[in-house]
């Protein structure tokens, strides 16, 4: 009784926080900080099954969501000004997101989970198109349009699965075990669906250029939030017709092939990023698919502190340097804390020890050796191209010719969350020893 | 006998219009006819509840109306005034058309025989949602004007109504949380329309 409690409060306080941040702007900081304590609280006393499923996948994404919403909030009351919308109304549209993401990991309705996923994206179009110019509108569209339209073909396989299984509530339609031509049909086309939005190829490619022309918190909590989320709902898909498992394995290596593959030739950083978040994600994806749950919410719990404070760092040198661009910041870079920040940072996204990623990326490795030599390969193949991308570009950056001064609460932030993802690395290990 | 023949006769009417829309370079006329196919949507519904009884499908049939054939129209006609000249930028239109055509041939094909083989006790009336659907798809694919991609996307989305309702009906809660994200999105469409009438692809920051 108290945790389903719990769980109200979980949604009905981004909602007062919301509404009251309209007035006075710290109050979104202050909400998601009780939103950080109550996800605790539920973590450790989980509501029994009923309109809510929330199995040990769903409580670290519970978590995560607060912290990274918490950490984003404290940052943005520094770094947003007034855009396409009022300030206030930024961070209204923030929590009721975060709300969103909220219903899409705890929700145990198929159907409900799609609405608050497609929710989420009718609340993310003005964050994303937040600075107004032309290329920000350009990617804003390509967003609206290409996730949309995925995510309909997501509600075309849920229509498939409420015909061949009368319902929809998860923990009824998981574990069935029943193998029929509308459940592949179903399955595919949800994979297909709801992986536009988690990244999967081949409908990721809204995501590399939202994330690079939306605010650096806006694309923070994609990375770290947003896309994980929806590969949950990939991961659930899965959990109801596991007899496709080899679909699910190929298309999430090929995404991570890909990524790894892009991220050698870029010229921004945000993008670069960008094409990270896509390569952690789906390896994260695997992790949950071939058994291997502790090293994949290792991998996503820490990926999204490190992703946070990449983007975050990346907020500081665009607002200080006013570029994106990473040639401009090898001339002219910025001093500690946000330069040690971003490094810290691209260790982490990039699975190097002691961080988390590596510890879950390890895992999820030794696992995946009893499944699929050869995804494997290609696994470790697309992560030592991505490892050798990220930190030669970042290395550049943060060796600059020229070095400007800034010493910002911006860059501290940063500089936290990324001393997080270690401190939960280090963790990690304690627990996988 | 008389109601499968009303209702084959309306989902039939439904996919021409779909034609029209891929085959037409100006903006007024997709939105109106945009409006024009939600309508029979809507009308299929009602049509259903005065058939079957179940009010679902008449709630399913006002908010389709309403929200779909009206109050999208209405945005979208709001949002392109002033804004446009009178028609998309781009040559061969036609030829669009043509391809379409032997695209949906194709699909006819493919999905009369998968619906044949995996859905032998369904109303034969599911192909003209399926067929929809997939119009919806290639006009947002086809075309590069603002406008049209989304009218692509809106006769996706009524494709997929009409999927559903002559497949089968889906709790209520879910069909209006459906129509609501569709109407979020398309008043989201017109702030975007409103600040960024056209498309320049030759971006640098959005390329790689």
């Amino acid at each position: 009784m108290m945790s389903t409690v719990l769980m109200y409060l979980l949604f009905a306080v981004p909602l007062l926080g919301g509404a009251s941040s309209l007035k006075w702007k710290f109050s979104s900081v202050a909400f998601s900080l009780v939103n950080v304590i109550l996800a605790v609280l539920i973590f450790f006393n989980p509501p029994p099954v009923g309109a809510f499923f929330v199995d040990d996948v769903s409580k670290v994404f519970v978590v995560m969501n607060a912290s990274i919403t918490f950490i984003v909030m404290l940052y943005s009351t520094e770094y947003i000004k007034d855009g396409i919308v009022k300030e206030g109304w930024y961070y209204l549209l923030f929590m009721i997101y975060s709300d969103a993401i909220y219903g899409v990991v705890t929700i145990n309705n198929l159907g409900l989970v799609w609405a608050s996923l497609e929710a989420s994206t009718a609340l993310t179009v003005i964050l994303v198109a937040y600075e107004k110019d032309n290329v920000t509108m350009e990617a804003t569209w390509r967003y609206l349009v290409i996730v949309s339209m995925g995510v309909s073909i997501a509600f075309v396989s849920i229509i498939l699965f409420y015909y061949d299984l009368h319902t929809l509530t998860l923990t009824s339609m998981i574990g069935r075990g029943e193998v029929s031509p509308i459940t592949v049909a179903a399955s595919l086309l949800g994979l297909l669906g709801f992986g536009t939005k988690a990244g999967i190829f081949p409908g990721y490619t809204w995501l590399p250029d939202a994330h690079t022309e939306a605010p650096a918190t806006v694309s923070s909590s994609f990375s770290a939030v947003l896309v994980p989320s929806a590969a949950v709902v990939v991961y659930r898909i899965w959990e109801i017709a596991p007899f496709m498992t080899e679909y699910f394995l190929v298309l999430s290596g090929f995404s991570v092939l890909t990524a790894s593959l892009m991220m050698a030739r870029q010229k921004y950083f945000k993008r670069l990023f960008a094409y990270s978040t896509l390569e952690n994600v789906n390896i994260g994806l695997i992790g949950l698919i071939v058994g291997q749950p502790l090293g994949a919410l290792i991998l996503f719990f820490t990926h999204a502190f490190g992703k946070t404070a990449a983007f975050l760092s990346s907020g500081v040198y665009m607002e200080r340097l006013n570029t994106k661009k990473i040639e401009d910041v090898e001339k002219v870079g910025l001093s500690y804390p946000t330069s040690t920040s971003l490094f810290l940072a691209s260790l982490a996204v990039t699975g190097t020890p002691p961080f988390g990623t590596f510890v879950g990326e390890l895992l999820i490795f030794t696992t995946l050796f009893h499944v699929s030599v050869p995804l494997l390969i290609v696994l470790l193949t697309s992560a030592g191209i991505a490892f050798v991308s990220v930190n030669y570009h970042v290395t550049r950056m943060v060796k600059p010719r020229e070095e400007k001064a800034y010493s910002g609460i911006l860059g501290y932030i940063s500089l936290a969350s990324a001393i997080l993802s270690l401190l939960v690395g280090l963790i990690a290990i304690g627990v996988v020893q | 006998m008389l109601e499968e023949q009303i209702l084959s006769l309306a989902g039939l009417l439904v996919v021409i219009v779909s034609f029209f829309l891929v085959g037409q370079a100006y903006y007024k006329p997709i939105v109106r006819a945009q409006g024009v196919q939600s309508f029979i949507i809507g009308m299929i519904a009602v049509a259903l509840y005065v058939f079957s009884g179940k009010i679902d499908y008449l709630i399913l049939g006002i908010a389709v109306i309403s929200l779909r054939s009206f109050a999208i129209s209405f945005a979208l006609e709001r949002a392109i005034k002033g804004r446009f000249g009178f028609r998309e930028s781009v040559k061969g239109v036609a030829s669009l058309l043509i391809i379409d055509l032997i695209a949906v041939a194709f699909f006819f094909v493919v999905i009369f025989y998968f619906e044949s083989t995996v859905f032998q006790e369904v109303n034969d009336d599911v192909i003209f949602g399926t067929l929809l659907l997939l119009q919806g798809l290639m006009l947002s694919v086809l075309r590069k004007g603002t406008i049209p991609q989304i009218i692509g996307y809106v006769e996706e989305e009524n494709g997929i109504v009409l999927f559903g309702t002559f497949l089968v009906s889906l709790p209520l809660l879910i069909e209006a949380s459906a129509l609501l994200d569709v109407l979020g999105l398309i008043v989201l469409t017109y702030i975007i329309i409103r600040e960024k009438p056209e498309h320049d692809n030759k971006l640098d920051e959005l390329v790689g």
